[in-house]
């Protein structure tokens, strides 16, 4: 491993998997409450920016440097793909994270702007992993249910409701809300981690 | 003639951004086989005195160094710190966050497999690191498992499996309760018989004083003493107190907390911490020797159905301050939880002030104070948490927190966010949300570990004074010198009982002293 | 009680990953679970087994329950039902895989598999902080309820990563003083080795998943025409 001091540390390393870990408990609380109502399964990904900005902003300022980002949205994508949420998780993980982190790095991982801009790009990586899922249930549910014995009209509508706008809606919500769950991380950061002199 | 191991020349450092110099000067040589402990009031440079040893400094901590340190004649600047692991070992202060693994085993063998070492080398090492420590029954177990001095023994393992010759503690009593003390002085005894070189940075002082070679004390980044060990040992109670040092001779101590006249006037002065406590209608004027809380036949178990408490009676009055003791698993802290409310799985009454309180109830009037203060700590300023308790008080708000500030010595501390101050301000900090809650029972965890000889009187000066409001204190505590300077009575539990339960006067010392030894 | 290599447990997970992609059928669901319990026998983990063959029982009786009252409102529970049961074969295995896999043997099977260090450090963290991440919250948690905070992101989610923060510093210095940033390669305590154990649980999942590409336990005897 090169240890030079421009590299990932283990200091570094050991970070972002611990904070990793909170972002992904934060991921799951929200996917097992809004799976509830499967209409709002698309919005997980909102309710997630809004709370894990602060989160995502720690871990930028922290380590400063090009990977942490990548590691943290891949290993989120990885674990909810091993945790069954299926391929496309992983795939978008990886992509989007490389994309957060090359727009963070652009503003050396100190700029609101660039980290709030990186932070959108790795909420839209999520919000696709949660997007995903409706295709591939469609499937499932349809199969299941005619199995059950559910009448192919109730299927329809319930399906059609689903997918179109609600989607463009997410989305969008998806990028309003991880600029708001970034503010609230930029004013977390400075009350409490600037001050207490951690970052 | 022992060869130097350690050589510390011209030393100053300062951490980060800070410009304030944490080590001015220092130099140390410190000789192979030497058993030398760093002492000093807290924030002096003993633990960064530990890194520049063990290469923390420079290469994990970021900082200005100038000066020159090698060990064992290689230069830990330059040495990466792969190789300094097998040259010296370390052991840190919280056993709860040094694990990589969640396994014993997996744990001890941690640096060995770092380092690449032959499979059966490691399996070889394993073996031999637990014949040397007598940690057998400690393999393969899981970690969350171990209690504090079950896991500072693994860490202490793990760093031995590397077979370094040097040995760096980092105030390794601090989490650990007596029985776990001894067994880790017989294990540095039997690594200095071994012929290890051993730097221990610490407050507690007594439990190695027969492990010590020399003792280097530190003030404010300078060194300014060095003894050997007889002449130290040697040295005046008034003069140990006066470099802000622990006890050192603990047979000196005697109890003074009950001869301190805890109530009647005292509580009755204007600059009393909250009058506001007195004049409320449910206490009356407090006579020490009526009984104002009562528990009865209090059991309390986890959700196995393993009982952890049973069965447990007691009464206790305004002004007292008990003594939890007992060894690790007695279930002191399970009483204390179970006290405040927090712990749910119980049974029995608590009865307060003679009404009756359910475990909903028990959060406003009861109060701990946890031996983390991290864990306790909201806001952004110590002002704020001050105010934080209070608001949440319906009482009429009293002009307290200025006074709390200031018995605390913690008004230049302000408005410093709780998370940048060191360990005993934070203690003092949490101490202070506590007297700003205004409970009328306070129960502290540990509220001394980790504290030097001045913390440590401060927080007896502090239960000296919530005594005299009429308060009634608990303490969980393995600090021989809190209890004797702090407590009225003692109760100690084992397995979930009571088994004695008495003033600590002058006649029972020797009741107790058996239980420290 | 058999021992697999962390290797092919990971491989099994990734093959119940693709069987229930792959085929949206319940009696191959059933069949995959049933191995799953079968497995988690060989293993040793009553305690996973028994749980999880509970939550499962319940999804499924809850799902028959929706079927009988046939409308807008029970589809939309048995929606979320059918969402969190496609998840449980996995979930299933997983938890019995953290219970038998050490946190040295999994960074040895993912040396083995070629993973970089940089990868297997924070993902290894992760995993393994779990429990510690349990134990701050619920220590914060009792601190709030005895001040009488409310739980809002200030009060739960700041101190928490002030915590994490503080951890995350102690166990880094800690495992660089015990050489995590060696260049040499790392070796094991435990050496991995694929033994006939392993060979035959690999055997039995690529048979499940071939089974499922080709349309699974339906297709035993109906079989697709051309």
């Amino acid at each position: 491993m090169d240890i030079a001091k421009r590299g990932l540390r283990a200091k570094d390393l050991i970070t972002t998997g611990i904070f990793t870990l909170l972002f992904f408990v934060v991921v799951t609380i929200f996917a097992m409450l809004f799976t509830a109502i499967p209409l709002l399964m698309p919005f997980i990904s909102c309710a997630d920016a809004i709370v894990g900005g602060v989160i995502f902003l720690y871990l930028a300022t922290k380590v400063r440097k090009f990977g942490a980002i990548t590691i943290m949205s891949s290993l989120v994508g990885l674990v909810m793909c091993l945790a069954g949420h299926f391929w496309p998780c992983l795939i978008f993980g990886i992509v989007f994270g490389l994309l957060a982190d090359f727009l963070c790095s652009r503003g050396e991982y100190k700029t609101f702007g660039w980290n709030a801009a990186g932070y959108a790009a790795m909420i839209l990586g999520l919000a696709l992993d949660g997007y995903s899922p409706m295709l591939f249930f469609d499937e499932a549910f349809r199969q299941s249910r005619l199995d059950m014995g559910m009448s192919e009209e109730i299927i329809d509508s319930l399906l059609a409701t689903i997918h179109g706008p609600l989607i463009i809606a997410a989305f969008a919500g998806a990028v309003v809300c991880s600029v708001i769950g970034a503010l609230i991380g930029k004013v977390l950061l400075k009350k409490h981690f600037e001050k207490a002199g951690i970052l | 003639m022992r060869r130097p191991m350690v050589k510390v020349t011209a030393a100053t450092f300062h951490y980060g951004e800070t410009h304030e110099q944490c080590l001015r000067n220092v130099s140390l040589h410190i000789k192979e086989g030497e058993c030398v402990l760093l002492c000093g009031e807290s924030g002096c440079g003993k633990t960064t005195i530990t890194r520049l040893v063990n290469g923390l400094i420079p290469h994990f901590y970021e900082g200005e160094f100038s000066g020159r340190v090698t060990v064992a004649d290689r230069e830990v600047a330059t040495t990466m710190p792969d190789a300094l692991a097998s040259m010296v070992g370390s052991v840190f202060q919280n056993p709860r966050s040094q694990f990589f693994n969640l396994d014993t085993t997996g744990e001890i063998a941690f640096g060995c497999e770092n380092l690449g070492l032959p499979p059966a080398d490691i399996r070889k090492r394993v073996q031999e690191t637990a014949d040397a420590l007598a940690i057998e029954r400690l393999l393969d177990r899981d970690i969350f498992a171990l209690s504090g001095g079950e896991k500072q023994l693994i860490a202490l393992a793990s760093a031995y499996a590397l077979s370094p010759d040097l040995f760096v503690f980092d105030e390794p009593s601090s989490n650990l309760d007596w029985t776990a003390v001894g067994k880790l002085a017989k294990l540095m005894l039997r690594l200095k018989q071994a012929g290890k070189t051993l730097l221990i940075a610490e407050h507690r002082l007594y439990w190695l004083s027969e492990l010590i070679d020399r003792v280097v004390y530190l003030k404010a980044g300078r060194i300014e003493g060095d003894w050997q060990a007889e002449e130290f040992l040697a040295l005046s109670e008034s003069k140990r107190m006066g470099l802000g040092l622990r006890v050192v001779n603990p047979d000196a101590l005697r109890p003074s907390a009950l001869s301190t006249k805890a109530l009647t006037t005292k509580a009755l002065r204007p600059d009393a911490l909250c009058p506001a406590t007195l004049s409320s209608p449910s206490a009356k004027p407090p006579q020490e020797t009526r009984p104002c809380l009562r528990v009865f036949g209090l059991s309390a178990h986890y959700r196995r159905g393993k009982p952890v408490l049973q069965d447990i009676s007691f009464e206790a009055s305004f002004g007292e301050a008990v003594a939890l003791l007992g060894g690790n698993g007695a279930g002191k802290t399970t009483l204390a939880r179970t006290l405040c409310g927090l712990h749910r799985k119980s049974s029995g009454e608590i009865t307060l002030n003679g009404t009756r309180l359910s475990t909903k109830a028990r959060a406003g009037p009861f109060y701990l104070v946890m031996q983390e203060s991290g864990y306790q700590l909201f806001t952004d300023s110590v002002e704020n948490e001050l105010l934080l308790s209070k608001n949440k008080r319906s009482r009429p708000p009293c002009e307290n927190v200025e006074a709390i500030l200031k018995s605390l010595s913690l008004t230049d501390l302000r408005d410093r966010h709780p998370m940048s101050l060191s360990g005993g301000q934070r203690q003092r900090t949490a101490i202070g949300t506590a007297m700003a809650h205004d409970a009328q029972v306070l129960i502290f965890d540990e509220p001394t570990s980790g504290l030097d000889y001045g913390n440590m009187r401060r927080v007896v000066a502090v239960i000296e004074r919530l005594r005299a409001e009429g308060k009634t204190i608990f303490i969980i505590t393995h600090d021989y010198e809190l209890l004797l300077a702090a407590c009225t009575r003692a109760l100690i539990l084992e397995d979930g009982s009571i088994t004695s339960d008495f003033p600590l006067t002058e006649a029972n010392r020797d009741k107790i002293k058996e239980m420290f030894s | 009680m058999v021992r697999f290599d962390p290797r092919v447990k990971l491989l099994v997970l990734v093959l119940i990953n693709v069987v229930i992609f792959v085929s949206p059928d319940l009696q191959t669901e059933w069949l995959c679970m049933g191995i799953i319990a079968v497995l988690l026998m060989l293993m040793g983990c009553w305690r996973q087994l028994w749980y999880g063959l509970l939550i499962y029982a319940g999804m499924m009786g809850a799902l028959y329950l929706c079927a009988l009252a046939d409308n807008f409102f029970t589809a939309f529970i048995s929606m979320t039902i059918i969402c969190f049961r496609k998840i449980m074969p996995t979930v299933f295995f997983a938890s019995g895989l953290m219970a038998t896999t050490t946190v040295g043997d999994l960074v040895s099977a993912m040396q083995k598999l070629h993973i970089p260090k940089v990868i297997i450090i924070p993902f290894t963290v992760t995993l393994r902080f779990f429990p510690t991440a349990k134990e701050e919250f619920a220590a914060i948690r009792d601190a709030a309820r005895l001040r009488g905070l409310r739980f809002s992101m200030e009060r739960t989610l700041v101190p928490m990563m002030l915590r994490c923060a503080n951890i995350a510093e102690e166990l880094s210095a800690a495992s660089v003083t015990r050489g995590i940033e060696s260049a040499n390669k790392r070796t094991s305590l435990r050496e991995l080795r694929l033994g006939l154990p392993d060979f035959g649980l690999a055997a039995v999942f690529f048979a499940l998943s071939v089974l499922a590409v080709m349309g699974g336990v339906p297709a035993l005897y109906a079989p697709p025409y051309g």
